[in-house]
């Protein structure tokens, strides 16, 4: 849900990080959280266990370059990929302008990997939104572990797509393109809100018009 | 008045504009509601944890005020959970979800099925008085809440993509 606010001059989008559990979602925000100065981010919030497993979300607001006048600022998520945090997974989804999909490139994964992209895929389903329609990007992670999947192979499972995602091979705990998979996404989310824009509306553009008090 | 039980939870993708003179007149009712309760912080939120608007004042003793847009997608996200909690047990939305510390405290309340109102506010403020003036922050901008999700098409930042050399550069300096 792209937020246009007219008298700040600034466009929020939120961009969500989903993937099976343990795959590096996580260390992706930390990445990035420690590479942008401080006066251009917020700190990074994480709700975990004391292992370091996601239970709800980890947050991290950062801003990006000034265009046309309009600050732009991205609101980065992660969920938890534990099968059972369905229910949290599916709130933090709610307005998603964008995803990236962290994959496990270990041999042993692939079949959690393939699980998880249908549970987001139904995830977000529930929430009135089309997986393909989404600014989403495939990050394939972990490309150093020992007898990582095949890229080819990889895509053969998680991208058969109608138009396959982009996909970014990364090694997210060296910070290896991280940055180029954050950019991905944002690129296309603010071509699709540029492209939105320009045509004045159009498809995607869901409104909702019933407002109603209920406080008190 | 709408039914929230009527409204999806999520209606796919859309777009908040908020135009100059809704941002301004928020401003205006978040300022009274602090004047009125002595909150040292108020905000409107989107469910999804977008801060639509938000009014800060320093409550003193050296207390330093979170960042807004962070609290807001923390208590968006408290607000999300305790409601599917008390679905849990057979109830519908909580009226309000509050957040007891030693000296601050939070009060979280739906003002709509897509906005909720979110106080920070000091001992010295009753709980009682922010709930009252609550509703008065629901009648000041529920009619401009109803605009600005109707008013998807107004006023473009841009038109056409932004040019190749900015959207590459979108990160690359902090890199
Ligand atoms: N070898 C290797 N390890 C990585 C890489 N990225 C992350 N890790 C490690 O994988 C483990 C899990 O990373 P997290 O970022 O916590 O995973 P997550 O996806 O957030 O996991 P959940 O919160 O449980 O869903 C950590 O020990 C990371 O250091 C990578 O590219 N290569
Ligand atoms: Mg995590």
């Amino acid at each position: 849900m792209a937020l246009v606010n007219h008298d700040t001059k600034e466009v929020q989008f939120k961009i969500v990080y989903c993937g099976p559990a343990f795959s590096g979602k996580t260390t992706n925000l930390q990445h990035i959280h420690g590479r942008i100065d401080d006066d251009r981010r917020g700190d990074l919030l994480s709700m975990a266990t004391s292992t370091d497993r996601t239970v709800f979300f980890d947050y991290l607001p950062i801003d990006a370059v000034l265009i046309k006048g309009y600050h732009t600022k991205f609101q980065l998520y992660t969920v938890p990929g534990q099968v059972a945090y369905n229910a949290t997974r599916q709130l933090v989804l709610r307005g998603a302008d964008g995803l990236v999909f962290v994959v496990d490139s270990s041999p042993e994964k692939l079949e959690e990997n393939a699980q998880a992209l249908r549970t987001t895929e139904e995830n977000l389903a529930q929430n009135g939104v089309v997986m393909d329609e989404l600014p989403f990007v495939l990050q394939y992670n972990k490309r150093d572990v020992p007898g990582a999947v095949a890229v080819e192979h990889l895509n053969l499972l998680l991208n058969q797509r109608p138009t396959p995602f982009p996909v970014v091979e990364a090694v997210a705990s060296q910070g290896y393109n991280v940055f180029a998979t954050l950019n991905s996404v944002a690129e296309e989310v603010l071509q699709r809100f540029h492209a939105s824009v320009a045509s004045g509306g159009g498809p995607g553009w869901g409104v909702r018009d019933q407002v109603g008090a209920t406080v008190g | 008045m709408t039914d929230p039980s009527t409204v999806p939870s999520s209606s796919g993708d859309y777009q908040l504009n908020l135009t100059t003179e809704s941002a301004r007149r928020f401003r205006e009712v978040m300022r009274g509601f602090l004047d009125e309760t002595g909150c040292s912080m108020g905000a409107v939120i989107e469910r999804s944890g977008a801060v639509i608007v938000s009014e800060q004042r320093s409550p003193g003793n050296g207390v330093k005020l979170p960042r807004a847009d962070s609290v807001g997608a923390l208590a968006a996200g408290l607000f999300a959970s305790t409601h599917m909690l008390a679905k849990q047990i057979g109830e519908q939305e909580p009226p309000e979800v509050i957040c007891h510390g030693q000296d601050m405290h939070m009060f979280v309340a739906p003002l709509s099925p897509e906005f909720a109102l979110l106080a920070v506010f000091p001992n010295r403020v009753a709980v009682g008085l922010i709930r009252l003036q609550a509703r008065k922050v629901a009648a000041g901008i529920m009619a401009d809440l109803g605009q600005i999700i109707r008013n998807v098409t107004v006023l473009a930042p841009a038109s056409g993509s932004p040019p190749s050399e900015e959207r590459e550069n979108l990160f690359l300096r902090y890199n």
